[in-house]
């Protein structure tokens, strides 16, 4: 198949605008230039999580600026522009175009230099404001679509990124708790529920805790469960751990630390 | 939905079948754009041995440990063996699947693989996971037996429940975090003198011993709420950085000692 044609097809692909008997054709193609499916699927799953972000609806206060600014527009247009249009033809009738030239390069050192001078002005940190927050947004929405890699640095990768936010928003909250429960990784599960420890003030939180304790199969993250319950106090644990105990080849030091943590929170 | 369209392989499967070493072989021959590629392998019952290479073909060889018992001839007939191993692979792009199904047998894999290759390994049961000269990522986990890695180029997030862990690095990927986790075993990690990493280390009831000069964090203090109460607490990690810091390298452990050794 040819490139550009590729191309054009790549993006129905990414929008799932295929019928399933061309998106056989396209993948195929794609592979045969040496892109994976993987990355394919990646593409995919980001266009999908940009698609089902939610759009801002327009406030009231909005509207109220665009209407201020839209009318300024107006009265611009009705009283600058006239007079403008009556002074460029003189201007430029009088400067040979040399002069124009070199006026030009003037201008635009003195743009370079004013862009400068007045780039750190007050009204750069509003717009910094909205910046961190479209940051931060991108992200949250990397670290969701990281969490969703097939390496596990990658996803460990993740769950230390959910570390540097001041604020955690419920679909992160929700995919670690996904990977704690999940994960084909033992490694990443225990990293998770360290995550998630930060956040047990939050009653969800403290519910998929105590909902993960007859899930995990893993001695250290059954052992840093039975913790973190005792440290937290937790009595609803104690018919989950009950059930663990149930199980009898449970690791032996792992039995005693949850006879311990039933016995005291009992 | 997508479709999984698989690239056509060739197999070919050698058997041998010594009368005293009951083994089969898979070649994998690797188209090039498979490569580096990913090694998925599983094993139920069995250790796994990997090592690199300079080809281009994955070669994978399937021991029963346990010979089976000669059968004596029933009226001047022998029974004639059939496969006691089922091998067989799948390539998917760059993933490359290795499956065995040996009906509880327990099955040793020796498997060479080209060197730039990443590994994803599991070993539920009955054997260690080794390996040996390999530049990529590596992902092992062996509930019941030892890990050891030697002459490895990259990353691994190793964990085990039972198990001693041991991992050489020639070189790490100074961008990737690792983890090794052994809930009963000890933890040995071999690094080069000029790795520049963040350790977080943990063991409950073992020890930590280093010969690297390792600037530990002032440790922080933990506030947890609890109900109405706050408790404080110090931070229960040693975390500490090797040269410049780096990506965070945690390793955990329970009941096994921790030794971070330069190379």
């Amino acid at each position: 198949m040819k490139r550009q044609f590729l191309k054009e097809k790549l993006l129905d692909l990414v929008h799932g605008n295929l019928t399933p008997e061309e998106e056989k054709e396209v993948i195929a193609g794609l592979e045969k230039s040496g892109i994976s499916l993987e990355e394919i699927e990646s593409l995919r799953s980001i266009n999908r999580r940009v698609e089902e972000a939610p759009l801002p609806e327009p406030t009231g206060r909005m509207d109220k600026r665009f209407y201020a600014m839209l009318e300024e527009e107006k009265k611009k247009v009705l009283l600058g522009e006239p007079e403008m249009k009556m002074q460029k033809p003189l201007i430029f009738s009088l400067i040979s175009p040399g002069l124009r030239i070199a006026a030009g390069i003037a201008l635009f050192l003195l743009g370079w230099f004013a862009s400068g001078w007045f780039g750190s002005s007050p009204y750069g940190g509003k717009q910094m404001a909205s910046l961190t927050g479209e940051v931060k947004q991108l992200k949250e929405t990397l670290v969701l679509t990281m969490m969703q890699q097939s390496s596990p640095v990658e996803r460990i990768k993740a769950v230390n990124m959910v570390g540097d936010f001041d604020r955690v928003e419920n679909p992160i909250i929700e995919s670690l708790i996904g990977v704690l429960n999940n994960d084909s990784n033992d490694n990443v599960r225990l990293l998770a529920l360290d995550a998630l420890v930060k956040y047990s003030s939050d009653p969800q939180v403290r519910n998929s805790l105590i909902q993960s304790i007859s899930l995990q199969t893993s001695p250290m993250v059954q052992y840093r469960l039975a913790q973190i319950m005792l440290g937290l106090n937790e009595k609803r644990a104690v018919p989950e751990f009950q059930k663990v105990l149930q199980n009898a080849s449970l690791n032996y030091s792992v039995r005693s630390k949850i006879n311990e943590a039933v016995a005291v929170l009992l | 939905m997508m479709k999984r369209n698989l690239v056509t392989i060739s197999l070919l499967a050698v058997v041998s079948s010594f009368a005293f070493c009951q083994s089969e072989q898979l070649v994998i021959n690797l188209p090039p754009a498979s490569l580096p590629g990913t090694l998925i392998f599983e094993n139920p019952k069995g250790s796994i041995k990997i090592t690199g290479f300079d080809g281009d073909v994955i070669l994978a060889t399937g021991t029963l440990r346990f010979r089976e018992a000669e059968s004596p001839a029933i009226d001047g007939m022998r029974r004639i063996g059939q496969n006691a191993l089922d091998i067989s692979a799948e390539v998917n792009g760059n993933k490359v699947t290795l499956m065995s199904k040996t009906s509880g047998k327990t099955v040793d894999f020796d498997i060479k693989v080209p060197r730039n290759f990443s590994l994803k390994l599991k070993s539920l049961d009955n054997g260690k996971v080794e390996i040996v000269n390999i530049n990529g990522e590596i992902e092992v986990e062996n509930v019941n037996g030892d890990i050891s890695l030697e002459n490895i180029s990259g990353s691994a997030v190793l964990s085990s429940a039972y198990g001693n862990i041991t991992a050489v690095f020639r070189e790490v990927n100074p961008t990737s975090p690792m983890m090794f986790t052994s809930f009963e075993g000890d933890i040995k990690l071999t690094l080069p003198q000029s790795v520049n990493a963040r350790l977080k280390m943990k063991s409950e009831k073992g020890e930590i011993l280093s010969d690297f000069d390792i600037k530990e964090d002032k440790r922080q203090a933990v506030v947890k709420k609890n109900d109405n109460t706050q408790i404080y607490s110090l931070e229960d990690w040693v975390v500490g950085s090797i040269n410049a810091g780096g990506p965070e390298y945690i390793i955990r452990s329970y009941n096994g000692k921790i030794t971070i050794r330069k190379r």
